[in-house]
C-alpha cells in the first residue's frame, strides 16, 4: 500500500485517472440515445443539433462516441485485467514452482507464445457468440501468454538483485521481502506491459470488429463505430476521425501512463 | 590495443541488424524474381490481346459445377459450359444449346433431347450423347463412383429416373412424375456437360480445378482463392442465339479476382481502373459512380427469394399468426430500403418471391402496410401489455425479446439495427446475433435458436420455395407445418402452366397471410464497369453474365 | 577465447533445437486439441443445406477419419505432420500443402518487406523520441507512434490507396502480382507495427544513457558515435525480442491487409478458413506461424547473444 500512496503522490496515476473519468463523465454529456437512428437524417453533416453530425444510419454520432467509450474502454480493462491476472499466476508459478515443472511451464508458454495472437482470439471467438464481452475476453486469454513472460521476467529481475540477499541476511520476514522489495521492483515493468496490453486490445477491438467478430453493430463502440465509419470515409471522414481520435487519446494515455511508471522514484 | 577493441564491439553490435536487414533485402529480392518470373508465364497469351479483370464477390468453397451450390461460381463458368438448352435472357423462353431440338412425351416423363453435332470440347474430343450421360451420372446418379449430392441433384428435381441413349446424337430424361421445373434446371450451368475425358482424368475432388466444357472460354488457370482465368475458345461456333458473334473487340483473356472481404476496394478498385467489371457495389458507393465517367453503374434485379426474415414459428410468441402479422404491420421497410439500399437503386419486396420473378402474386404488395395502431390493436388482442411501465411489453409476465440471427454481409446488420430500431418504438425488444461467416449463420439455423433468421436462395423457377416451405424440408427455417401448404407446393412441380400460376398465387398468399417471413427487399445486383466496354447483360437468373457479349468500345 | 565462445553458442544452438523442437511438439499438440473442442465443421457444412441426412455426413467424416478415437487420430496427425502431410482440406478438398504451396510467396513477401519498414520507422521513430532529443522532434515523433499503435490498419490502407492509386496513381490499388503490389501494403503493415519496435528503442536507449558506465564514458570524453555504440549495445537486447514478438503480429496484420488489397496469401487463407471451419488447414497455417515465429526468436536470441557475451556464459551454465 505505501508503494501506492507514493505513486498517487507524484502525480504517477494521472492518465488513468483522466481515463476513468472521460470514460465516467462523457456518457451524461449526450444528447440522443445512441441506439436510435432519425429517419432522413442520415450521415448528416455536423450541426447544433448534432454535434459530429449522423451516421449511416442516422444515429447522433456524438451521443455514441461518449457512450461507446465506457464499453470500449471497459472492454480493453477486461482484457487487460484477464492478461494481467493469468500472466501473473503464470509468471509466478514460473519462478517459484519446482524445476521440472517450471521447464515443462515454460516449453508450454513458448508454444503459446508462438501463435499468433489473433488466430488465439479468432478461434476463441467461432467458439463463442460473438459480442463485445466475448471479444474482451478471447483478447484476454489471447494476452496471457505475453504478459506471463513479461511478468518472469521481471520478478526474475527483482530477485536478482542484490538488496533482497542483503535483507535476507538482516532476517526480513518473506512477506516484508516480497511487499517491501520484489513487488516494488518488478512494479514498474508489470504496470508498464499492463497498459500495453491495453493498448492492444484496443486496437485489437477495432480490427476483429472489422472483421466482423464483434458482435451486432447497434452497440456504440470505438471499434464498431471505426469499421462502420470506413465504408463512407470519403463522404464523411468524420465518422472515422472521431472514433479514431478518442482511440489515439486512449493509446497516449497509456504510453504515458507506461513512461511515468517506468521513472518512477521505486525503480 | 584499445582501438583494436573499439572496433570488435562495434561488429558485434551491427552485425545481427545488419544479418537480418540482409535477410529481409535477400527475401525480398528472392519474392520479386519469384513473382517477375510468374508474370512472364501468365504475358504469353494470343490473339488480340483484350483482356478483363472481373471481380467476385465472394469467394466460393469449391468451383465444381456437379457439386458446389454457390451462385457466384456460375459467374464464370456459364461461359465455360454449354447446357442442353438455355434460357434467353429478355424473353426467358428456351432456347437450343447443345440440343437443337427437343420434345416431351405427352404423360409429361420423357424428355427427348436432339443433340447437335460437330462440337467439339476443349480437350478435342466429341461431344455426343454419351458425354452428356456421364455428366448426368456424376450429378444424379448415387452408384457412380464420382458421385456427390450438390445443387444440381436438387435441381434436377425428385422424379428423375435416369436417362436413355437413344443413339449417338439422342438423348432421352426419364421421370416418375412430371416435372415442370425440369427444362429450367437443365438450363443453369450447375447443368453445364462437361468433357468425359477430364471427368476421367481428375478425380472427383481435383476435377474443379482443371474443367473443360464445350463453352466460349476455355478454363486455363485456377489458383484457389486467388484467380480464375479464361480464354476465348477459338473454336467456338455453337453458342445460343442470343450470344454476339466473336469479334476483334471481343475480350480474349478473362481473369476473375475476389473482392469478397472488403465491399469498399471495389469502387476504388473501379476508380484506379485495377479492376474492369465488379458486382454487388455498397449502394452509396454506387451512388457516387453514378457521376464518374470512367465507370458505368448496371443495375441488374435478381429472381427468386428476397433479402428476408424467417419466422420461427416453432417458439412461443411467435407460433401466433397475429404476433407476426402485427411486426410486419410494425415495420416501416419503405425506410429501411431507403436508408441501407436507396429507394432508387432497390426495391421493397412484399412476399416470398421478388417482384422481378416468374409468378409472383402482386396481390402481397397491399397485405401489410406500415400501420402502428393495427400493431397495437393485435397486441391487446394477443394480450400484450406493458404492466411496469418500461416501455417493454409483457408476454405472460415475461418482458418479450427476440433474437434476429444474421450474417455480417450485404448490408444484414444495418437493416437488423433499423428493424430493432423500429419495433422498440413499439414495445419489443430485439438481440441481434451477428455472426461472422456462411458457416456460423448455417450453425446458427441448424440450431434452431433464433426467431427471425435471415436467408434467401435465387433462381428463376418458383421451386426454390419448395425447400424453404415444405413442412419436411431440412431448410425449412420457419418450422411451420401446414398440410395444405405442402400439398399446394408438391403440385406444383407436376402440373401445367395455368394451374402453377393458380397454386404459386395461392402458396405465396398462403405464405404472406400466416406472415412465415418478413420480406424487406428485392436484390438488385449493382454492378460498375469500365466505360471503355460495351455489351454486358446477365442471364434471366441474374447472377451471371454473358461474357461473350462483352466487348472493348470501338474507338 | 573466441573458439571457446562459438563453442559455447554452438552448444547452445544444439539445445535451443532440442528445446525448440519440445516447443514445436506442444505446439503441434495444442492446435490439434483446440481444433477438437471447437464446434462444428466443414462437412456438416457443406452438406447440410444440400440436405443430406446425418448418415451421409458420418459416412463422409468416416472417411476423413474423423470418428477414429482421439488418441488414434492424434498419432495418425502426429505422424502425417513428420511426413510433411497436413491433409485434405475441408474447403476447397485439396491437398492442404498444394493450397499453402500456392500462397506462400506473396504473404512471405509481404511479411519480410513490412519487417524492413518497421525496423526503419521504428529506428528513425526510436531515436526520435528519446529523453535527449530536441523538445519538438520528441513530441512529433511521439505523436507518430501513438497515431501507429491506435489508428486500424485498414484506415491507414485506404487513406493510402487514395493517394497513391487514385489521386497520383502512381501505385495498384489491388492485386499481389509484381512487386509494385508490394509497395503500399508493405508500408501500411510495416509502419502500424513500427510503434512498439520505437518504444522499446526509445526506452531502452534513454535508459542505457543514464547507466553509470555511459556517464564514465562521457567523462573520459569518447566520441557521439562510440557514445551509441556503448549504449546501443545494452539497448538492443529487448529491442531484438520485441522484434521477434512483432513478426506475430506482422502475420496477424497480413489477415487484414490482404483482404483489402485483394492479395492472395496466408493471412486471407487463415481467416477463411477459420470461418468455414476448415480445420486441416487451420491446423497447418498455425503450425506455420508458429515455426516462422520460433525461427524469429532463435535469431533473436543469437543475436542477443552475439551483442552480450555475457548472456553466452550465464545461459551455458545453466544448460
Amino acid at each position: 500500500m505505501p508503494v501506492l500512496f507514493r505513486h498517487i503522490k507524484s502525480g504517477l496515476w494521472m492518465p488513468l485517472v483522466i481515463l476513468v473519468s472521460l470514460i465516467l463523465i462523457t456518457p451524461h454529456l449526450a444528447q440522443y440515445d445512441p441506439l436510435t437512428p432519425t429517419a432522413g437524417h442520415e450521415l448528416a453533416a455536423p450541426s447544433e443539433n448534432h454535434w459530429l453530425g449522423t451516421d449511416y444510419l442516422g444515429r447522433d454520432v456524438f451521443s455514441r462516441l461518449v457512450n461507446g467509450g465506457q464499453r470500449t474502454v471497459g472492454a480493453a480493462f477486461v482484457a487487460t485485467g484477464i492478461a494481467i491476472a493469468g500472466g501473473l499466476l503464470l509468471g509466478g508459478l514460473l519462478i517459484i514452482a519446482p524445476a521440472p515443472i517450471r521447464w515443462l511451464l515454460s516449453i508450454l508458454l513458448d508454444a503459446l507464445l508462438a501463435f499468433p495472437s489473433i488466430l488465439t482470439a479468432l478461434v476463441i471467438l467461432t467458439a463463442l457468440e460473438p459480442s463485445l464481452w466475448t471479444l474482451a475476453l478471447a483478447l484476454g486469454i489471447a494476452g496471457i501468454p505475453l504478459y506471463t513472460q513479461v511478468a518472469a521476467d521481471a520478478f526474475r529481475a527483482a530477485l536478482s538483485q542484490p538488496f533482497i540477499e542483503g535483507a535476507r541476511s538482516i532476517g526480513a520476514t518473506r512477506s516484508h521481502i516480497l511487499r517491501r522489495h520484489i513487488i516494488p521492483t518488478a512494479l514498474p515493468a508489470l504496470a508498464a506491459f499492463g497498459s500495453v496490453i491495453f493498448s492492444w486490445s484496443l486496437i485489437y477491438q477495432a480490427a476483429l470488429t472489422f472483421l466482423g467478430l464483434g458482435g451486432d453493430i447497434t452497440q456504440p463502440d470505438w471499434g464498431t463505430m471505426l469499421a462502420q465509419g470506413y465504408r463512407t470515409i470519403r463522404e464523411t471522414p468524420l465518422l472515422v476521425i472521431a472514433p479514431g481520435g478518442m482511440l489515439m487519446v486512449c493509446v497516449w494515455l497509456a504510453n504515458w501512463f507506461a513512461d511515468a511508471v517506468g521513472r518512477s522514484p521505486s525503480r | 590495443m584499445e582501438v583494436r577493441r573499439k572496433r570488435r564491439v562495434r561488429w558485434g553490435v551491427w552485425l545481427p541488424i545488419l544479418a537480418v536487414l540482409a535477410l529481409a533485402l535477400i527475401a525480398c529480392l528472392l519474392a520479386v524474381i519469384g513473382t517477375l518470373i510468374s508474370e512472364d508465364e501468365q504475358n504469353t497469351s494470343g490473339g488480340n490481346g483484350h483482356t478483363l479483370l472481373y471481380g467476385l464477390t465472394l469467394n466460393p468453397s469449391g468451383i465444381d459445377p456437379h457439386y458446389n451450390r454457390s451462385a457466384e461460381l456460375g459467374i464464370p463458368l456459364y461461359s465455360v459450359y454449354d447446357t442442353l438448352i438455355y434460357r434467353h435472357p429478355q424473353t426467358r423462353e428456351f432456347v437450343e444449346g447443345l440440343a437443337d431440338r427437343w420434345d416431351i412425351s405427352p404423360d409429361g416423363l420423357t424428355y427427348t433431347f436432339y443433340l447437335r453435332q460437330g462440337i467439339k470440347f476443349h480437350d478435342g474430343t466429341t461431344f455426343d450423347a454419351n458425354a452428356v450421360g456421364v455428366t448426368f451420372d456424376r450429378i444424379a446418379n448415387p452408384q457412380y463412383p464420382d458421385w456427390r449430392p450438390g445443387k444440381a441433384l436438387d435441381l434436377i428435381g425428385p422424379f428423375y429416373n435416369g436417362y436413355k441413349l437413344v443413339d449417338d446424337y439422342t438423348f432421352q430424361i426419364l421421370l416418375t412424375a412430371p416435372y415442370a421445373p425440369l427444362l429450367d434446371a437443365l438450363s443453369q450451368p450447375y447443368w453445364g456437360i462437361a468433357s468425359p475425358t477430364a471427368l476421367a482424368n481428375w478425380s472427383v475432388d481435383t476435377y474443379q480445378w482443371h474443367q473443360v466444357g464445350t463453352g466460349p472460354y476455355k478454363l486455363v488457370e485456377v489458383i484457389p482463392g486467388d484467380r480464375i482465368v479464361l480464354e476465348r475458345n477459338p473454336d467456338y461456333a455453337w453458342g445460343p442465339i442470343f450470344y454476339a458473334p466473336a469479334s476483334d473487340r471481343s475480350i480474349d483473356r478473362i481473369e476473375f479476382r475476389f473482392f469478397d472481404r472488403d465491399p469498399a476496394s471495389r469502387r476504388i478498385a473501379l476508380e484506379a481502373g485495377d479492376v474492369d467489371i465488379v458486382g454487388e457495389l455498397p449502394p452509396n458507393d454506387a451512388e457516387a459512380l453514378l457521376s464518374d465517367q470512367e465507370v458505368q453503374v448496371f443495375k441488374q434485379a435478381i429472381p427468386g427469394q428476397p433479402l428476408q426474415f424467417y419466422f420461427n414459428t416453432s417458439r412461443p410468441l411467435i407460433n401466433d399468426q397475429r404476433f407476426r402479422q402485427a411486426l410486419l404491420h410494425a415495420t416501416n421497410r419503405a425506410a429501411i430500403v431507403d436508408t441501407v439500399f436507396f429507394r432508387d437503386l432497390s426495391p421493397v419486396a412484399y412476399g416470398p418471391l421478388a417482384a422481378v420473378s416468374p409468378y409472383y402474386n402482386p396481390v402481397v404488395a397491399e397485405m401489410y402496410p406500415n400501420n402502428l395502431q393495427r400493431t397495437r390493436d393485435l397486441f391487446t388482442q394477443i394480450g400484450l401489455v406493458d404492466s411496469d411501465n418500461d416501455g417493454i411489453l409483457e408476454f405472460n409476465t415475461q418482458p418479450v425479446k427476440l433474437k434476429i440471427a444474421i450474417g455480417n454481409w450485404g448490408f444484414l446488420p444495418e437493416v437488423a439495427a433499423l428493424i430493432q430500431s423500429q419495433w422498440r418504438e413499439i414495445g419489443i425488444e430485439v438481440e441481434i446475433e451477428q455472426v461472422a461467416g456462411f458457416t456460423a449463420l448455417q450453425e446458427v439455423a441448424t440450431s434452431g435458436d433464433y426467431d427471425l433468421l435471415s436467408f434467401e436462395d435465387f433462381g428463376l423457377d418458383p421451386n426454390i420455395l419448395n425447400p424453404a416451405y415444405l413442412s419436411t424440408s431440412s431448410t425449412n427455417y420457419t418450422h411451420y407445418v401446414d398440410a395444405e401448404l405442402d400439398s399446394w407446393l408438391t403440385q406444383a412441380l407436376s402440373v401445367d402452366e395455368t394451374t402453377r400460376v393458380t397454386l404459386y398465387n395461392q402458396i405465396q398468399q398462403r405464405i404472406m397471410d400466416q406472415a412465415l417471413i418478413l420480406p424487406i427487399r428485392d436484390y438488385v445486383n449493382l454492378i460498375g464497369w469500365s466505360a471503355r466496354l460495351e455489351g454486358l447483360i446477365y442471364t434471366g437468373q441474374g447472377w451471371w453474365p454473358l461474357l461473350t457479349n462483352v466487348q472493348v468500345k470501338a474507338e | 577465447m573466441t573458439k571457446s565462445r562459438l563453442l559455447a553458442i554452438l552448444q547452445l544452438s544444439t539445445a535451443g533445437l532440442l528445446q525448440g523442437v519440445l516447443v514445436v511438439w506442444t505446439a503441434v499438440t495444442l492446435v490439434f486439441m483446440a481444433v477438437r473442442v471447437l464446434p462444428g465443421d466443414a462437412i456438416s457444412a457443406e452438406l447440410l443445406p444440400a440436405g443430406a441426412s446425418d448418415a451421409q455426413i458420418e459416412a463422409e467424416k468416416e472417411k476423413l477419419g474423423f470418428n477414429a478415437p482421439l488418441p488414434q487420430q492424434y498419432f495418425a496427425y502426429i505422424g502425417d505432420v513428420l511426413r510433411g502431410d497436413f491433409g485434405q482440406s475441408l474447403r476447397y478438398r485439396d491437398a492442404v500443402t498444394h493450397i499453402i504451396q500456392d500462397r506462400i510467396g506473396p504473404t512471405f513477401a509481404l511479411a519480410m518487406a513490412a519487417f524492413a519498414v518497421m525496423l526503419l520507422t521504428g529506428a528513425v521513430l526510436g531515436v526520435a523520441s528519446i529523453e535527449s532529443s530536441p523538445t519538438p522532434l520528441r513530441y512529433f515523433s511521439r505523436g507518430i507512434i501513438v497515431f501507429s499503435q491506435s489508428v486500424p490498419i485498414y484506415i491507414t490502407a485506404i487513406v493510402a490507396v487514395f493517394i497513391f492509386s487514385l489521386e497520383l496513381d502512381v501505385l495498384p490499388s489491388i492485386g499481389s502480382d509484381t512487386p509494385r503490389h508490394l509497395i503500399l501494403p508493405a508500408l501500411v503493415l510495416g509502419f502500424h507495427t513500427s510503434g512498439a519496435v520505437a518504444r522499446v528503442l526509445s526506452a531502452s536507449l534513454t535508459d542505457a544513457f543514464a547507466q553509470p558506465f555511459m556517464l564514465t564514458a562521457r567523462a573520459k570524453g569518447l566520441p557521439p558515435i562510440d557514445l551509441l555504440d556503448h549504449a546501443l549495445r545494452v539497448a538492443l537486447l529487448p529491442v531484438l525480442r520485441v522484434l521477434a514478438l512483432q513478426t506475430g503480429f506482422l502475420l496477424g496484420g497480413t489477415v487484414i491487409i490482404e483482404g483489402l488489397f485483394v492479395r492472395r496469401g496466408l493471412g486471407s487463407l487463415l481467416f477463411e478458413s477459420v470461418l468455414d471451419r476448415d480445420y486441416p488447414m487451420v491446423q497447418a497455417l498455425a503450425l506455420l506461424a508458429a515455426v516462422a515465429y520460433l525461427l524469429a526468436n532463435g535469431l533473436a536470441r543469437l543475436g542477443q547473444r552475439l551483442i552480450d557475451p555475457r548472456l553466452t556464459t550465464s545461459l551455458a551454465d545453466i544448460v
